[in-house]
């Protein structure tokens, strides 16, 4: 990674950046990095967005537990969901249930199933993975966990919007249902991240570049959010420091 | 989640937002497409109730009536509820009588619980929020001992047949600990 910030703070930035003022946003547990976007964006252009990230107390603002969390998000009160996924297809169909055949599966991943209702729900589902490979970015995913595109008259509030990865913002263009490269990060090649996806990306000419961090970013983001980061993320912020 | 609110309310079945389209309709026979009774124009999921036999959770206090405080965030209200018999562990057995008293997190409430278990870090190898962080180590052992048959059987037999109680297990993972730190 080119210039003096990390490939997870450049992630940070970008994800930061697409959030809104007065949003209300949830992440998953173990999702460090959309956790320190979402506090970034609250430190810098989005002080009234609503914050919910799993794993930290502090930003759980129900006592009914994850039923409470679930029946609020099904009612439609995520602007934003964030998720990771262990497989994502051309078509914006990502995989967080099994890997191999799901009769016999090889890998068995955690939390599969509330994805399966969350990715309806939320109206803007943003993915990230810090790793941009061919065994991540597949042509067909192993289980469809949930749909990039549905049918008309399914219930569904909103869908996937982007993936973003070490390497590259992906857009999901909803017409014709699938990933586009949106901007290559920093010192990135369109032919490196064409190499380490498994599937033909269209790019537009010329491709944008992802905007570096400004310095007020990352010192926000090496400052303030780290700290908080910390009592939810204390692994996570150690490697990073 | 719907599944278990199903089985709190002793309903066979829930409807669920999404699911549909997903490959989980495919894999799970027993999740159901139908047409919305009150407009038919829409499909919807339906999932089976989810009524355990047994549930067990481990809280931070319990008290003689039952009660039971714990996390709040994890739907331990609810399993407690969709259970037939429901079993709390907790780091510490108290006096008073926990429902009439302030507390953070989420009370479970004795009508709901079947016994309580005195079991200080009886949630290792996971975390118990404000008492003690997870067990890292311990779960990679765990998960390389799961991949197969033969290891997961030495797993069981060293930390849960092969311990008389709690206090034997709780040992034998500082023992562990210990030597991992010596390896190291």
């Amino acid at each position: 990674m080119s210039g003096d910030f990390t490939a997870a703070e450049l992630m940070a930035v970008a994800i930061a950046r697409r959030l809104r003022d007065g949003e209300t946003i949830a992440v998953g547990s173990v999702s460090p990095i959309p956790a320190s976007a979402c506090l970034l964006a609250q430190a810098r252009h989005a002080p009234s967005a609503r914050l919910i990230l799993l794993g930290s107390p502090e930003h759980f603002p129900f006592d009914g537990g994850l039923q409470e969390f679930y029946n609020f998000a099904v009612r439609g009160g995520l602007d934003v969901f964030f998720a990771s996924g262990a497989q994502i297809d051309a078509h914006g169909n990502f995989n967080l249930s099994v890997i191999g055949d799901p009769a016999r599966p090889r890998v068995r991943l955690p939390g599969g199933r509330a994805n399966g209702v969350l990715a309806f729900v939320a109206r803007r589902l943003l993915l990230f993975r810090t790793e941009h490979s061919r065994r991540v970015f597949v042509p067909r995913v192993d289980f469809v966990t949930a749909p990039g595109t549905t049918p008309p008259g399914v219930y569904r509030l909103g869908g996937l919007e982007a993936v973003i990865t070490d390497l590259a913002v992906l857009e999901f263009r909803r017409e014709p249902g699938r990933l586009e490269v949106g901007s290559l990060h920093p010192g990135v090649t369109l032919d490196r991240v064409q190499a380490c996806t498994g599937f033909p990306l269209v790019a537009p000419a010329p491709v944008p570049v992802t905007p570096a961090p400004a310095p007020e970013e990352l010192a926000l983001l090496r400052g303030p959010v780290r700290e908080r980061l910390e009592a939810f993320y204390p692994e996570f912020v150690r490697q990073q420091a | 989640m719907n599944a278990l609110q199903a089985g709190v309310m002793n309903v066979p079945f829930a409807p669920v937002r999404g699911l549909l389209h997903t490959d989980y309709m495919k894999v799970r026979p027993d999740f159901r497409t139908i047409a919305n009774p009150y407009d038919p124009a829409e499909e919807i999921a339906l999932v089976p109730a989810i009524a355990p036999d047994v549930a067990v959770f481990h809280g931070f206090r319990g008290d003689r009536f039952g009660n039971v405080v714990t996390s709040g965030t994890i739907d331990a209200k609810l399993i407690a509820q969709a259970s037939r018999v429901t079993l709390a562990s907790v780091e510490q057995v108290v006096d008073g009588d926990l429902a009439r008293e302030p507390h953070t997190g989420a009370l479970v409430s004795g009508m709901h619980v079947t016994a309580v278990v005195h079991a200080p870090r009886g949630a290792h190898p996971t975390a118990c929020a404000g008492h003690y962080a997870d067990d890292a180590a311990h779960i990679r052992e765990y998960v390389r001992a799961a991949a197969a048959d033969e290891t997961f059987r030495a797993y069981l037999e060293r930390y849960v047949l092969g311990t008389r109680d709690h206090r034997a297990y709780l040992a034998l993972v500082a023992e562990a600990r210990v030597a991992a730190a010596g390896r190291a």
